[in-house]
């Protein structure tokens, strides 16, 4: 008996046999060999580690259609849907300037300047706010909204050292 | 001449007393020599008293006052005994000797002397064997070995004190000099950092002694300027050569010398501070890096003796102390220490004679500080481990605060902290108590210095003998002299907290792993996975073994299941394979090596290991699925996540592969849980796999999809399974069958129903509990 091959389990989908597209509702559409499925969701699976590789496919029901694991192998306009529909889905804005942190009751106010405009959010506790490597931090608010700096390393001294207290 | 004591056998050779020694003469002859003579404190009738063990190289002597005077006597020759043993009973022992046709028991001894007996009963066969020679082999193996004392040193070697529980030391025997040399080592790499900070304090100490000596000028030489009596010398001469006596020049250069003092001796105590902090920080990153370090090389025998709590706050608060003492107390003891000799030196030059009496009250200044010391550091320790208990109680409360609740113990469980909590304010008070006498007491013996100061030296200033300047001079140095006196009383204090952690930490740091890497171990190459167990006997605790002489062979990728009532010994048997204990008497062998002989990272690394109830680290799922491969690619580790069923509700979490589990993540469920730790099996692609009721505590439908993935990880890999579930081992290719740490039954499900063992009956017992919940 021969134990298992693990990549085999991968169940990565064909990037020729695969069209993707949006429909007039601004749903995302999947053709896979012959096949349609429609409403389709495609999910990240490293959201924060590998955003723009692995991807999923699923189906309404959230039936597994299959995986892509490089969107580069997809055709330009394939590419140009999956790639609209994630960025619909995920929404990090990302933090390029930091204007003021204050604390009540041990909980951060942060008052920022991102790349989608002026925000203004809490966090419940300062974990929320975590640093990755390389000068990467991630902030997750009270309700749930994400943002992101993307290289804390890169912002002006002042947001920088707002920040570096922080987190 | 008949009574010589025999050299080889030393150690079992105690001094006769007179009595036993007549009751000898008659019976041994000329010739024969005293191999073992131990006394017992129990008589054979049960009585406290002192029997005698007597053995010769030809024959064994009992004698055991029975209360009328002349003692009981048994004797046997060599030639009759079979066998001697050593019975483990409630509250004493015994040794009994077997001959053919019957039991004697020839001594009795209280648990306190199991240590000088252990070895009493293989040395009295040896004197058998050498009697008797050409016995059969069957004689060869007696039932000495069932009760040796135990395995963990109960009394310290050197004092004979009881170690306490916690403790591996004795802590009366620590030597803190020892200690003190001991961190010092750990202080060799930074010499360089010490010797600047050293040398940084001699010159500041240097200059903040020089105030008193401008005071005197100020007055001897600017305010009260009465014609020199004697000659002058060293600072004063070279001062006084820039400006005449009681000029208002100076009095300026006085200032300014003043000034530039202050300045520069309180600058660099500055700097000092900060280098002495940097060198004990040093010392505590080395230590608590090698201590923690230290800590993954223990072995899990280690962990099962000590509670969580009490090792991790020895990783943290003792090591913070240690540095506290390293940091500033060393150097606060080195420096009060240098301003001692420099002050008494300064003053005897000034006037021996007062110097004399002001340095009188010292003698009584470090009596009592002695004294206190001891005091002080009995009450610490026990401070030290009142709080430890604390911290060890809610390290066991509040996660097991799902049970307190069901079973509605808060108030038992507050009853018992608040007790501990009210012990550990008292044991605080009395410390207080200790302390705050301590500094009043010191204060009055100083003070004692300033009476006699103004008494004589008031006197002498009267009548000429000593100048208003040197008056002075002798009352500021003397609160600089007692204060470093006070300083090394206190750093006492700091010196026995510092101790007393120091102890525990180097407690851990010279704690020997009990499985360790043989000097010849080899690396274990790529196996296929046949596991043999050679005849393997293993005890948790001497004398009660858990498993008894298993033998048995398995063969590549064969799967077997192992099921038996609890205790039976099934994950004892898994914890040998991953050779988490070592066997006590047999071997394991995989692929013919035996599993201590090779090293213990390239067996483990052969294992992969799925638990009841697996646990997750913090940190994201993609961390805790790689957790044996951590540089395994994304695309591996999303494969085995779909091997173990685990994908899609990984896929289901917002963050999907990057969601952080564990303590301040995503709530992960049981038979989540579990998926994760398959994934993380089948990612590290183990020759050797072992499922310890990896499928219960789930439901039914998670079961299934669990069960599943487990068909695909076995396949092909040696697997041992328990399970309670029986019929989660339907896959397996034998079942073996352990009651009370034997191997009763082995075979197929098939053959073992057949057979109608304990198997059959446990299943048996299954089906109709089953039958009874699908009703």
């Amino acid at each position: 008996m021969d134990r298992m091959h693990i990549e085999d389990e991968m169940d990565l989908l064909d990037p020729k046999e695969l069209r993707v597209s949006l429909d007039t509702f601004g749903d995302l559409k999947v053709r896979l060999s012959g096949e349609a499925y429609t409403k389709v969701q495609a999910l990240r699976a490293f959201p924060i580690s590998e955003a723009m590789r692995f991807f999923v496919l699923r189906e309404e029901s959230g039936k597994e259609i299959g995986m892509i694991e490089d969107p580069g192998a997809l055709d330009p306009s394939s590419r140009k849907a999956l790639k609209e529909e994630l960025e619909r889905r995920y929404f990090i804005p990302k933090i390029v300037r930091i204007n003021r942190i204050d604390e009540s009751y041990g909980m951060p106010h942060w008052d920022v300047q991102t790349d989608r405009g002026n925000r203004h959010f809490e966090l419940q506790t300062r974990q929320d706010a975590r640093r990755l490597s390389a000068g990467r931090v991630l902030i997750r608010d009270a309700d749930g909204n994400r943002y992101e700096i993307p290289d804390i390393r890169k912002l002006d001294p002042q947001s920088r050292a707002l920040v570096e207290a922080e987190v | 001449m008949i009574l010589e004591v025999s050299e080889e056998t030393k150690e079992f050779v105690e001094e006769i007393p007179e009595e036993i020694r007549n009751a000898l003469d008659g019976r041994i002859g000329a010739e024969e020599k005293i191999r073992v003579s131990v006394s017992t404190d129990i008589t054979l009738e049960g009585e406290y008293g002192t029997g005698w063990l007597v053995a010769t190289d030809k024959r064994l002597m009992s004698f055991s006052p029975d209360g009328t005077g002349a003692p009981r006597v048994i004797h046997l020759p060599l030639e009759d005994v079979a066998s001697v043993e050593m019975q483990n009973l409630f509250g004493s022992n015994t040794l009994k000797v077997r001959t053919g046709d019957r039991g004697i028991e020839i001594a009795r001894f209280s648990k306190s002397l199991v240590p000088k007996f252990a070895q009493v009963p293989s040395e009295i066969e040896t004197l058998i064997r050498k009697k008797k020679p050409l016995e059969k082999g069957a004689e060869e193996k007696t039932a000495h070995t069932e009760a040796r004392s135990d395995r963990k040193q109960r009394r310290c070697p050197k004092c004979g004190r009881v170690i306490p529980e916690s403790s591996d030391v004795c802590p009366r025997c620590i030597k803190k000099g020892k200690l003190l040399y001991r961190l010092l080592g750990y202080a060799a790499p930074y010499w360089k950092l010490f010797a600047t900070g050293l040398s940084i304090m001699l010159v500041a100490t240097i200059i903040g002694l020089t105030p008193p000596l401008l005071m005197r000028m100020l007055i001897d030489d600017v305010l009260v300027t009465k014609p020199l009596t004697e000659g002058i010398s060293g600072l004063r001469t070279f001062i006084l050569s820039l400006a005449p006596r009681g000029s208002t020049s100076l009095l300026a250069l006085l200032v300014g010398l003043s000034m530039v003092v202050s300045v520069s001796s309180n600058g660099l105590r500055a700097f000092r501070g900060y280098l002495m902090a940097r060198f004990g920080q040093r010392i505590t990153l080395d230590l608590r890096n090698k201590l923690y370090r230290h800590l993954h090389v223990l072995s899990l025998g280690f962990y099962a003796q000590r509670e969580t709590g009490r090792i991790m706050s020895r990783v943290t608060q003792d090591v913070s102390r240690v540095q506290d003492f390293i940091s500033e107390g060393l150097h606060e003891g080195i420096r009060s220490i240098l301003t001692l000799v420099l002050i008494a030196a300064i003053l005897f030059r000034l006037n021996a004679g007062l110097a004399i009496l002001v340095l009188l009250p010292t003698p009584f200044l470090v009596i009592v500080t002695l004294l206190f010391s001891k005091k002080l550091h009995r009450v610490f320790h026990t401070l030290w481990k009142r709080m430890a208990g604390l911290s060890a109680i809610l390290a066991d409360t509040l996660p097991g605060m799902r049970v307190v609740k069901a079973f509605t113990q808060e108030e038992r469980e507050v009853a018992k902290f608040d007790r501990k909590s009210a012990q550990l304010f008292y044991m605080g008070l009395r410390a207080v108590k200790l302390r705050t006498m301590f500094g009043p007491m010191m204060t009055f013996i100083t003070y004692l210095g300033t009476v006699i100061i103004w008494w004589v030296g008031g006197r002498e200033v009267m009548e000429g003998h000593l100048t208003l300047g040197d008056f002075t001079a002798f009352t500021g140095y003397m609160w600089q002299f007692y204060f470093p006196v006070q300083m090394l009383c206190r750093l006492n204090h700091r010196f026995q907290h510092a101790a007393t952690s120091a102890e525990r930490v180097f407690e851990i740091l010279d704690a020997e792993p009990d499985i360790a890497d043989m000097p010849h171990a080899t690396e274990l190459p790529e196996v296929t996975g046949r596991i043999q167990f050679r005849d393997v006997t293993f005890a948790y605790e001497e004398g009660k073994p858990v498993l008894k002489h298993l033998d048995f062979d398995v063969e590549p990728g064969e799967m077997i299941g192992l099921a038996g009532h609890s205790g039976a010994g099934k994950s004892t048997l898994i914890n040998l394979i991953c050779r988490f204990y070592d066997v006590n008497e047999g071997a394991i062998l995989m692929d013919g090596k035996d599993v201590r002989d090779v090293t213990m990272k390239s067996l483990r690394s052969q294992i992969g290991v799925v638990l009841q109830d697996p646990f997750l680290f913090n940190g994201t799922v993609t961390e805790n699925i790689s957790y044996g491969q951590p540089d395994a690619a994304m695309r591996q580790v999303i494969a085995a996540a779909k091997a173990a069923n685990a994908h899609d509700f990984i896929m289901d979490f917002p963050d999907a592969y990057d969601t952080q589990v564990g303590e301040r993540g995503t709530k992960v469920s049981a038979g989540e849980r579990q998926r994760l730790a398959i994934a993380r099996a089948i990612l590290k692609d183990p020759r050797i796999l072992i499922l310890d009721e990896a499928t219960s505590s789930v439901d039914t439908e998670t079961e299934a999809k669990i069960q599943e993935a487990l068909e695909r990880l076995v396949k092909g890999r040696t697997t041992f399974a328990i399970a309670h579930r029986l019929s989660t081992l339907r896959n397996a290719d034998r079942l073996l069958i352990l009651e009370k740490g034997e191997l009763v039954e082995m075979g197929t499900h098939e053959e073992l129903l057949k057979q109608d063992g304990i198997y059959a009956k446990l299943c048996r017992m299954q089906t109709k509990l089953s039958s009874i919940r699908a009703w």
